[in-house]
């Protein structure tokens, strides 16, 4: 029965093999998408700063307490003094601020008093957004100067306000130190992309087979009913497991070009051994097949590819949900939840690349992705062996 | 040798329960072309897809070479070389790499794998596009590709649903001059058509059905006999007259 099952799933991965558009969207679209948007980011997030850098703001300051504050401000922007701007037509000029200081501000602070400050901007202009931002660290820095004047006068320094310094130390294993965000994002993205490589080529398989009316061919040799499910199975799940597999090396590629970039600085890629890797490949081995199963599953029941979309989409929609809801979750105790098919896949993901193993619930997710696998292909080859498969008419 | 015994067959959706087949019967013979004719939703298709295994009668039995359709479908299926134009080929392989799979599917050994697509390929005229993909050929090329695919394990029952519908003219003769000779090495053929002039070619034995009932089974000599007509057309029309299916046909 397997020696027919691996002649159909050899088939199948041909077929598809030799379609140059398939191997794009299966294979290096998924490897590139990461990558590029995150060297996209780079680029454009770099190129705005620059912008933003070169911009000569226009500027109105009153009641100006201390000529020293413009001279910070020119360490941090280019800007002109505009006299017609005021707070109603900040909205008006492209890349303008008003500040606003109290009248007598200058006595003020030389009396001791705290005064206001107020930045006008316009939130729906970056550039203002920006160069509100640099005049609010003017002012910090300006308030900081000022008070170490204040502090000087008294034998002070600024650090004598901070009596205590405080500096953490991560006592993690240095193998899972910088793993966090790996074990955050990469669950959820090979969730996703697992269902996002099985569903199409799934749905293609099974309903688009009826649609295309190539289905009874096979139904009409010799081969069994549970062959044809499981080559189905195995040939979805290695495209699946091939496209997870993908844009996992993707990740990677886009974390080493701009990780530090995007507050990933302290990522640690060697946290990915060998045996990380292979004990992330069996978790994935089991998650591709109980989505394949499940996929070919609706496929051959649904009488075309619309309907079968229809079938799909909301466990697809359920597995992003999951994902989403278990990114900030650290692995939970409960062996029960092990049990939860597709959620077991990501807590036990989540314990190896924080390098955290815990064999009993590896196991635990091991067996119970292996039974669903195993009743999902049971119904199927009831599907394959009832006459609903070769129904093929409209919904 | 195929036996069809009062099979019936119901299809039933949320809003009414038809009868497709009504207690039919018929048998078909080594050497010989059995024709079931009929109007559309007439029934043949879904006979001729209970004697293929593709569907269950609700009552009766289907036997081929004396496996029933039932309880030995893989003996049947390793019999039979079921055919429809409903049936397509599809994708990027290639009618060589289809002939490999489907041998390799019937459990044969390499070699005769190599003979048999070299035997049908030059058989029904193939040669020029056995390496193109299936997708790349036209409709005459992909039902050619789709015979060979059925016969490569040189089966002794051929069932083939309206075998020349939708062909051109050039591949409509090469798919009844295959009839022809498969008839001539002894297999056992059946075959459903609405077409006369195909029956009255092809046909030893004709099977004539109205609404799941089969009213005429005999040779096309013992038809013209029996209803004093001279065309199967004339005959045709004559039982539908009788049966009073005539507006339906």
């Amino acid at each position: 029965m397997f020696r027919d099952a691996l002649i159909i799933f050899r088939k199948e991965l041909k077929n598809v093999f030799k379609d140059p558009r398939t191997v794009f969207a299966v294979l290096l679209l998924p490897m590139l998408i990461m990558p590029v948007i995150f060297l996209v980011m780079n680029v454009v997030s770099q190129s705005q700063a620059k912008t933003y850098e070169n911009t000569v703001y226009s500027l109105k300051v009153t009641n100006l307490p201390d000529e020293r504050f413009l001279k910070i401000l020119e360490g941090l922007i280019s800007f002109e003094i505009v006299d017609e701007l005021n707070e109603e037509t900040v909205r008006d000029f492209e890349n303008s601020i008003v500040v606003e200081f109290p009248p007598n501000s200058a006595e003020t602070i030389e009396n001791g008093e705290r005064i206001d400050a107020l930045v006008f901007y316009n939130s729906t202009s970056r550039g203002s957004a920006y160069g509100a931002q640099m005049v609010q660290n003017a002012l910090a820095s300006y308030s900081s100067f000022l008070l170490s004047e204040k502090l000087l006068e008294h034998g002070l320094t600024i650090e004598d306000l901070n009596p205590v310094n405080v500096e953490k130390i991560d006592v993690a294993p240095e193998e899972s130190q910088g793993t966090e965000i790996l074990a955050t994002l990469i669950p959820y993205l090979l969730l996703i992309y697992i269902f996002a490589g099985a569903m199409n080529i799934g749905l293609d398989t099974t309903a688009g087979e009826k649609e295309r009316g190539s289905m009874p061919v096979l139904l009409v040799n010799q081969v069994s009913r549970s062959s044809i499910a499981t080559g189905k199975i195995l040939y979805v799940m290695t495209i699946a497991i091939l496209n997870s597999i993908f844009t996992f090396i993707g990740l990677i590629i886009a974390f080493k070009l701009g990780g530090p970039a995007f507050g990933a600085e302290n990522l640690n890629l060697s946290s990915l051994s060998v045996s990380t890797l292979v004990g992330l490949f069996i978790t994935l081995l089991t998650m591709s097949g109980l989505a394949a199963a499940l996929i070919v599953l609706l496929g051959s029941i649904a009488r075309n590819v619309k309907e079968g979309s229809g079938y799909v989409m909301p466990i697809y929609i359920m597995a992003i949900v999951l994902g989403i809801a278990t990114m900030q979750m650290e692995s939970p105790d409960n062996p029960l939840l092990y049990l939860i098919p597709l959620v077991n896949s990501i807590f036990v993901m989540k314990d190896i690349i924080t390098v955290n193993f815990v064999t009993a619930r590896f196991l635990l997710m091991l067996i119970s992705n292996l039974a669903y696998v195993s009743i999902f292909i049971y119904f199927l080859t009831r599907v394959f062996n009832s006459e609903r498969i070769m129904d093929s008419s409209g919904s | 040798m195929v036996k069809v015994e009062r099979i019936t067959k119901t299809f039933e959706n949320r809003r009414k329960r038809v009868i497709a087949v009504d207690s039919l019967s018929f048998n078909a013979e080594p050497g010989s072309i059995y024709g079931l004719l009929g109007p559309n939703g007439a029934g043949k298709t879904t006979t001729l897809r209970i004697i293929s295994t593709l569907l269950k009668p609700d009552s009766g039995r289907a036997t081929v070479m004396g496996f029933d359709s039932v309880d030995a479908p893989t003996e049947v299926r390793r019999r039979i070389g079921f055919l429809t134009s409903d049936m397509k080929l599809s994708g990027n392989l290639t009618p060589r790499e289809l002939l490999q799979f489907y041998g390799e599917l019937s459990h044969m050994r390499e070699s005769e794998i190599s003979e048999r697509t070299k035997f049908l390929s030059d058989y029904l005229n193939m040669n020029d596009f056995l390496d193109k993909r299936i997708g790349k050929l036209s409709s005459g090329m992909k039902q050619k590709a789709a015979i060979a695919v059925s016969l490569i394990h040189d089966p002794e029952v051929i069932v083939f649903d309206e075998p020349t519908n939708g062909l051109d003219i050039i591949t409509a003769r090469t798919v009844t001059e295959f009839l022809k000779d498969y008839r001539r090495k002894g297999k056992t053929i059946i075959i459903s058509t609405h077409i006369m002039s195909v029956a009255e070619k092809l046909c030893n034995k004709v099977g004539i059905i109205f609404k799941g009932k089969l009213v005429a089974d005999d040779t096309l000599e013992g038809l013209y006999r029996r209803y004093d007509e001279s065309s199967l057309e004339d005959v045709f029309f004559k039982i539908a007259d009788l049966e009073g299916v005539t507006e339906s046909v």
